[in-house]
């Protein structure tokens, strides 16, 4: 009786000192995650996005990417981020004026293209979206959207194997909150650079433009057009009315749903030009089918209301030939090889 | 022999265990302990989801949720500093008894007035995604205008004209134009003075009757719902920045 305590006493002993040992074993064989710098490219301004509070890793960044095209995200499977959001359009929604949601719903916006976001502050045509961590809270719970609530969807993910090593090897443990998930998309999101069209390459001296690609160019900064599509970014990031008659049908008052501020009705963040080939249709609700639609309006469509901007107030006169020369600057401002890039493809 | 076997595997036991948990550093002062509870009334009854009670308008009303962000907890100390508890956020929730307890560490032991926000500052709704009692997941978040709901009071009553008969006051506005963030200063009749050991309760009241008049007397059948920023929000902000009452201060 005697040897067998003592046996089974040592059994014990030992048992508690492996048991109270093995967490810390397990902490130290978690690899640190690897961190990557951001570059930004040549002769752009300082990124906005705060790195420090979210430094980019490889791993996190693989959580993200994960994260964009996973249908747990959404209510019932058929909705990631990727649905409305496609490489090909350069993350808009190919040819649809408005998304498309859950249960044969539609958005009342026209999905912007996603990149160069580091250099946002606000998010969302209206700047509703105060810090691009929050931004995807909002497709996630709205009913016309993913239509999911926070709370499913972390639990999903918590109980999928693949997301509890992917969030580990992120950020060192197997806790999945709304935090790290939201940190993981903003890592991949903010990867999403498009700085590698036509346009750049002959600004790094690597292409030179055509005869009607450079009189374009000329036209489109002495007709003004970059005064609110600023170059490098090709938006100045600021809310304007432009005249756009009201859509009885959607009606949408822009910054003042946010603001309040009367002065802000009908005003709508200035979309970038880049890759806007591949992200038509065009405007806060994608009435316009073409860019020639587009500059049409800008020469004989604006409508002056209380909020209509100053720069387009008297619209802007352009001849058909100079119209033609402004589309081929335009069309050099498509980024193949951001729409190409497998590193922001669906994950195999 | 055999007792001594047992002896030892308990010390194992023990000392396996011992880092864990930690030991009290002799060098570090005491700390006292300072619970803050919050008690939900409604004018002078106390709060239950699901009773009816009745406004100050006479209309008659039905509470099935009342949550309320506290932040920036302070006290003051008996020099007439505030003594401030950093990172402190919490989510009252009538439906969750263990949020209606704040429990508090503090190395000073006299204290004689307690301060908190009511709400949660512009910081914390513009640095991105919170945890813990900030996590969007509690549902007290804006999606698409990002910011907290510092406050929400929601029920039916048959003098709303909504459907469903139901009223929701989501009070939110971070920004300066149309902020709701209340401070509430609270002074203990004496100074309170907490005994090593002990800890000193500060027994609150909050009195849901409060978000009905006021600065203005909000009637349901006018305004049944407030779910963004703006006027009414301030309004009724206005009027619950008074919910607060200090009904003792006790060490036990």
């Amino acid at each position: 009786m005697m040897r067998f305590l003592t046996i089974l006493s040592c059994l014990y002993c030992c048992l508690i000192l492996v048991v109270a040992c093995k967490k810390k074993e397990e902490d130290v064989t978690v690899p640190a995650p690897t961190a990557i710098n951001f570059s930004v490219p040549k002769g752009w301004p300082a990124p906005v996005y705060n790195f420090s509070s979210n430094p980019l890793t490889e791993q996190g960044v693989v959580l993200g990417r994960h994260l964009f095209y996973e249908g747990k995200l959404s209510k019932d499977g058929q909705f990631p981020c990727a649905s409305c959001h496609q490489q090909f359009a350069a993350f808009a929604t190919f040819d649809h004026p408005l998304s498309h949601g859950f249960n044969n719903t539609f958005t009342t916006r026209n999905a912007p293209g996603i990149y160069n976001l580091a250099w946002h502050s606000n998010f969302h045509a209206d700047g509703g979206i105060a810090n691009l961590d929050q931004q995807p809270l909002a497709p996630l719970t709205a009913q016309n959207e993913m239509a999911e609530s926070i709370e499913n969807v972390i639990n999903k993910l918590r109980a999928d194997e693949k997301y509890r090593t992917l969030f580990k090897a992120a950020f060192g443990d197997e806790t999945i909150n709304t935090q790290r998930m939201t940190k993981a998309l903003s890592q991949f999101m903010v990867t999403m650079v498009s700085a590698n069209s036509k346009y750049d390459m002959v600004k790094n001296g690597m292409a030179t433009f055509s005869l009607p690609e450079q009189l374009g160019y000329n036209l489109f900064l002495s007709k003004g057009c970059g005064k609110c599509h600023t170059e490098p970014l090709f938006t100045d990031l600021s809310y304007r009315n432009t005249g756009l008659p009201i859509d009885p049908t959607n009606i949408d008052i822009g910054r003042m749903t946010i603001t309040s501020n009367k002065a802000d009705s009908l005003k709508f963040k200035v979309p970038s030009l880049r890759n806007l080939t591949l992200t038509y249709p065009y405007m806060h609700d994608g009435r316009m089918v073409s860019i020639d639609q587009v500059l049409e309006h800008y020469r004989s469509g604006v409508i002056n209301g209380p909020t209509t901007d100053s720069l387009v107030r008297n619209k802007i006169p352009l001849s058909n030939f100079e119209i033609g020369q402004i589309k081929a600057f335009l069309y050099t401002l498509t980024d193949t090889a951001f729409v190409k890039n497998s590193a922001f493809s669906q994950p195999m | 022999m055999r007792i001594s076997i047992v002896v030892f595997t308990c010390i194992v036991s023990f000392i396996s265990c011992q880092k864990k948990t930690g030991g009290a550093d002799n060098t570090l002062p005491p700390n006292y302990n300072i619970d803050l509870r919050f008690n939900n009334i409604f004018a002078n009854s106390n709060l239950t989801l699901g009773n009816t009670y009745t406004n100050v308008s006479s209309e008659p009303l039905v509470i099935q949720n009342f949550q309320y962000y506290i932040s920036a907890i302070k006290l003051q100390q008996e020099d007439g500093n505030w003594y401030s508890f950093p990172e402190s956020y919490f989510l009252v929730s009538a439906k969750i008894d263990s949020s209606k307890t704040i429990k508090l560490v503090s190395t000073n032991s006299k204290f004689k007035a307690l301060q908190f926000t009511i709400g949660v500052d512009s910081a914390k709704n513009v640095s991105g995604v919170q945890t813990d009692a900030l996590d969007p997941m509690n549902g007290m978040f804006w999606t698409w205008n990002s910011g907290y709901i510092m406050a929400k009071l929601e029920g039916v009553s048959t003098a709303s004209t909504v459907a469903g008969n139901y009223f929701t006051y989501h009070i939110g506005g971070f920004r300066q134009a149309n902020s709701v963030l209340r401070t509430v200063t609270l002074p203990f009749a004496n100074n309170t003075n907490i005994a090593v050991g002990k800890k000193a309760v500060v027994l609150i009241n909050a009195d849901a009757a409060t978000w009905f008049y006021g600065a203005s007397n909000l009637k349901i059948a006018d305004n049944a719902i407030c779910h963004s920023a703006g006027a009414l929000a301030m309004r009724i902000a206005d009027n619950y920045k008074n919910m607060f009452t200090l009904v003792s201060v006790t060490n036990q």
